[in-house]
């Protein structure tokens, strides 16, 4: 084998290790939102204590990305293939923080679900884990048309955030005992709102991967 | 008015006998940047590079058509001086090839040819070809000695600063580090940061990552086509053409 196909070789155990990743950080938005909204405390306690798998995936990719770039001085799409995956795991990190973070509230609310923001969290969580799990696919098969669809789905998930908040603002001013409740379902839809967030920075990442453009700038 | 492009290459082919070793060159070189020219052995990057102050005429069955202009006008026309032409546009090799006598007497050979000067003038000037190439401080000491006696990448240094002694404005440079060891390689591309701002350059590299350091612009040279050409960051990032793709990441060549 020559350099060049070992070279390949560890591009595609990269790629792999972040696919790997991505879904992990899938699997712990998915758990995370159906343990909140089943009320099923083992499966949140689980997602809480995924988390370090996801911290040390995390720590993994980036040294083979750092020895990547110190070994091969990668140029073109090499370059870009190890730069986009040192940015995305930070923002596929930060899914499986909020995850854990939802999960970890979950586990500690003190009052059962407002009956008016149910059906919009539902929305909401499920509008969340499309974007997470559409940003990964869009990496996975480095598909441009995916990434930009799923960027758009942005807004919908920051609406979702603005109803319930409206709603969660409404239910603290009329009665001032609701307002613990309320703050746990605020910093809830907050998380949520975030992993949609890193999910279009995942997507911004893979446009910059295929056309060395990321936010409408050419990075070089 | 600032003058965009120095050397412009229109149509330019290339015939040692039958072999065609440049194919439809066009490619327009920037004043005060500098240009790398890349690709694998026999593309015709250092044969593209010697057109352009005429150094191909030295070799026997050599045909070129098409035009080189410098200033807007054409090298390749009866009238032009080609000593003149290689005074402005001088060279540097791979291998430093410093003439067999002292340090002083290197650097003061082409103006000694080309003008009259007094000697506190050659002193001067060889003192600040010396400094324009960065060995001033290394060789004030000894100028009387032999040049034979300084070290490879110290020879790189004294050629240039023999190309510099005669004011030229382009320097074209044919793999000038690639004899030299990793400081005398990086005291060069120092310099070469340096001369843009005064000179325009064009350098030859088989070292890819030397040029996406030290190059404005880089052309990339496959089987004698000129395949892209462009900023440097471009194509060392977002390559157009997949062949260019697949030299620089080094699938081939």
């Amino acid at each position: 084998m020559n350099a060049r196909q070992r070279f390949d070789e560890e591009l595609q155990a990269l790629s792999d290790s972040l696919i790997k990743m991505g879904e992990t950080a899938r699997t712990a938005i998915d758990r995370a939102t159906t343990a909140l909204l089943t009320g099923d405390r083992t499966l949140a306690q689980q997602v809480v204590d995924d988390d370090d798998q996801m911290d040390e995936m995390e720590r993994n990719i980036e040294q083979t990305c750092l020895r990547l770039l110190l070994k091969q001085q990668p140029v073109a799409r090499d370059l870009r293939k190890i730069s986009t995956a040192i940015k995305m795991i930070t923002d596929i990190e930060r899914i499986g923080d909020a995850a854990a973070d939802i999960a970890e509230i979950s586990l500690h609310l003190t009052a059962p679900m407002f009956p008016e923001i149910q059906a919009d969290l539902k929305a909401m969580a499920a509008a969340t884990q499309d974007m997470a799990s559409s940003a990964i696919a869009a990496y996975v098969k480095e598909d441009l048309e995916l990434a930009k669809q799923t960027q758009e789905k942005d807004d919908i998930v920051d609406d979702y955030f603005l109803t319930i908040r409206a709603v969660l603002g409404e239910k603290i001013r009329t009665d001032v005992s609701l307002m613990d409740a309320a703050l746990d379902y605020l910093m809830i839809i907050k998380y949520l709102e975030r992993v949609g967030d890193h999910a279009e920075n995942i997507c911004e990442w893979v446009e910059f991967y295929k056309t060395g453009i990321r936010k409408n700038d050419r990075i070089f | 008015m600032i003058e965009m492009n120095i050397i412009c290459a229109k149509k330019l082919c290339l015939y040692y006998r039958d072999f065609q070793a440049l194919k439809d060159i066009d490619l327009d070189v920037p004043a005060r940047e500098i240009t790398a020219l890349i690709g694998p052995s026999g593309c015709g990057k250092s044969t593209f590079l010697r057109t352009l102050n005429r150094m191909n005429d030295l070799i026997q069955g050599v045909k070129i058509t098409g035009e080189v202009t410098y200033h807007g006008e054409n090298i390749y026309a009866g009238q032009v001086d080609v000593t003149a032409l290689r005074k402005s546009i001088g060279m540097v090799f791979q291998k430093p090839n410093p003439f067999p006598m002292s340090i002083y007497d290197n650097v003061a050979y082409g103006p000694k040819l080309h003008d009259n000067l007094s000697k506190a003038e050659l002193n001067d000037l060889v003192e600040r070809s010396l400094r324009g190439a960065a060995l001033w401080d290394e060789v004030k000491d000894r100028l009387k000695k032999s040049a034979l006696s300084l070290s490879g990448g110290q020879q790189q240094r004294l050629c240039i600063a023999r190309a510099l002694s005669v004011s030229p404005d382009v320097l074209l440079m044919d793999e000038p580090t690639s004899a030299l060891d990793p400081a005398s390689t990086m005291k060069i591309e120092e310099l070469m940061g340096h001369l843009k701002q005064d000179y325009t350059v064009v350098i030859v590299t088989h070292n890819m990552q030397q040029a996406a350091r030290i190059s404005d612009r880089t052309a990339f040279f496959l089987t004698g086509d000129l395949v892209e050409s462009g900023k440097t960051d471009e194509i060392f990032s977002m390559p157009k053409d997949k062949r260019t793709e697949d030299y620089i990441t080094g699938r081939f060549g």
